[in-house]
């Protein structure tokens, strides 16, 4: 049995899991993998502690930290969560788990295209990674779609190591930073396909070619490339907590300042289950504001577990771990 | 002997699950097991031998056999051959 539970490993679920062993809390991180989103940036310059540091570089030191204090980190996946006589059972792919509380921090997960082909090529040329999988395509031809910045960064890597670059975006301009579509605009190898959606994946046992729709002219062209990234955003996936916490209207976990969740639909709170980080319905999807939030959903489930109705704590400075 | 490759790269989420399964299953089963940075030579050798696409993949015999984290049990299945 486990003091806390804690879905999701990256800036919310690693600095929960911190804060939780530090308070000698038996804590127990499951998670699919380390880093979430913050892996896909290259530059992190807005860190504290940090002038720049690679987002991978970062989420690593998150880890390590986290294992240092005591947390146990499970690499498995979640699929549903009941709570049993004021236990929470936690079931995964593998295993089932017993806890006093949880922490959901599981974050967002890239959107998909939903086209024909998409779903069958996953792994063999369509990618949601970038900084993944971009490295394996070294000369070859690439398709990026997205008008953000993360579409945009990926062109801008990809112009390394691809021959040829096709950035496909359904607007007229890319609403990413000015500075990144300026730099994308000035490199030779990658051509802009605004105006358009991809309406077809095509391939056999690899991925051959992508159809593209002008949405002006409803004309489609098929663009002959080895791969496709699809950067078009994030979206949660709380449909296995639907019944146990209170949603909003974009599927994100409703918390108060305190990281406490909610019954589904009402405002009474839900006792033992405590939500941080960008699958809750804070304002700032930021892995500082994550790290923040994943402190006091761990520090809240402290008290939660000491029955302490204050919200107070003592410095955690002062309890260094022996 | 039975022959793993596992290849990876630095910033892929998905790759530190696979590499951990794989170390966990060297200290129960004997077999060679080889870590592959996709950005070394020798890795980049096998992207172009496997035709690798994503990463983690999993190359067992010179064979493909999982691209992404397979289940424990689907691991073993294939290290015992």
């Amino acid at each position: 049995m486990y003091d806390v539970i804690i879905v999701g490993g990256a800036g919310a679920g690693l600095t929960a899991g911190i804060y939780a062993a530090r308070r000698t809390l038996k804590t127990l991180i499951i998670t699919k993998n380390v880093g979430g989103q913050a892996l896909e940036t290259d530059k992190v310059e807005n860190y504290p502690g940090y002038l720049k540091i690679s987002g991978s570089k970062l989420m690593e030191n998150f880890q390590k930290q986290t294992m240092k204090s005591g947390a146990e980190i499970v690499f498995d996946g979640v699929n549903e969560i009941k709570e049993e006589n004021r236990e929470f059972v936690v079931k995964t792919d593998s295993a089932k788990y017993r806890s006093k509380s949880i922490i959901l921090a599981f974050g967002k997960t890239p959107k998909s295209l939903d086209v024909q082909g998409e779903s069958k090529f996953v792994g063999k040329g369509v990618s949601y990674c970038t900084t993944c999988d971009l490295p394996l395509y070294k000369n070859k031809t690439i398709a990026i779609v997205g008008g953000g910045n993360s579409a945009l960064e990926g062109a801008l890597y990809g112009s390394e190591i691809a021959k040829k670059v096709y950035l496909i975006h359904r607007r007229d301009e890319y609403r990413g930073f000015e500075c990144l579509t300026e730099q994308v605009k000035k490199k030779k190898n990658v051509e802009l396909v605004l105006n358009s959606v991809v309406e077809k994946i095509n391939g056999d046992e690899k991925l051959k070619s992508v159809v593209v729709k002008d949405v002006r002219t409803n004309k489609t062209k098929e663009l002959v490339v080895d791969g496709i990234f699809i950067e078009i955003g994030l979206e949660v996936k709380t449909d296995f907590v639907k019944d146990l916490v209170k949603l909003d209207e974009k599927g994100q976990i409703v918390i108060n300042n305190l990281c406490e969740t909610y019954h589904p639909n009402t405002d009474r709170i839900r006792p033992g289950i405590f939500a941080a980080g960008d699958v809750t319905n804070i304002p700032f999807k930021q892995i500082v504001v994550s790290a923040g939030e994943g402190c006091k959903a761990a520090l809240q489930a402290y008290n939660f577990i000491h029955g302490m109705k204050e919200t107070g704590v003592t410095a955690d400075w002062l309890h260094e771990k022996k | 002997m039975v022959k793993v490759q596992l290849v990876y790269t630095k910033m892929c989420p998905h790759c530190p699950p696979a590499k951990e399964l794989f170390r966990e299953l060297k200290k129960q089963y004997k077999f060679d097991y080889k870590e592959i940075d996709v950005v070394t030579p020798e890795g980049q050798k096998l992207v172009i031998k496997h035709s690798i696409m994503s990463v983690p993949t999993v190359v067992i015999n010179d064979t493909v056999a999982f691209v992404g984290v397979p289940s424990k049990e689907k691991a073993i299945q294939a290290i015992k051959g």
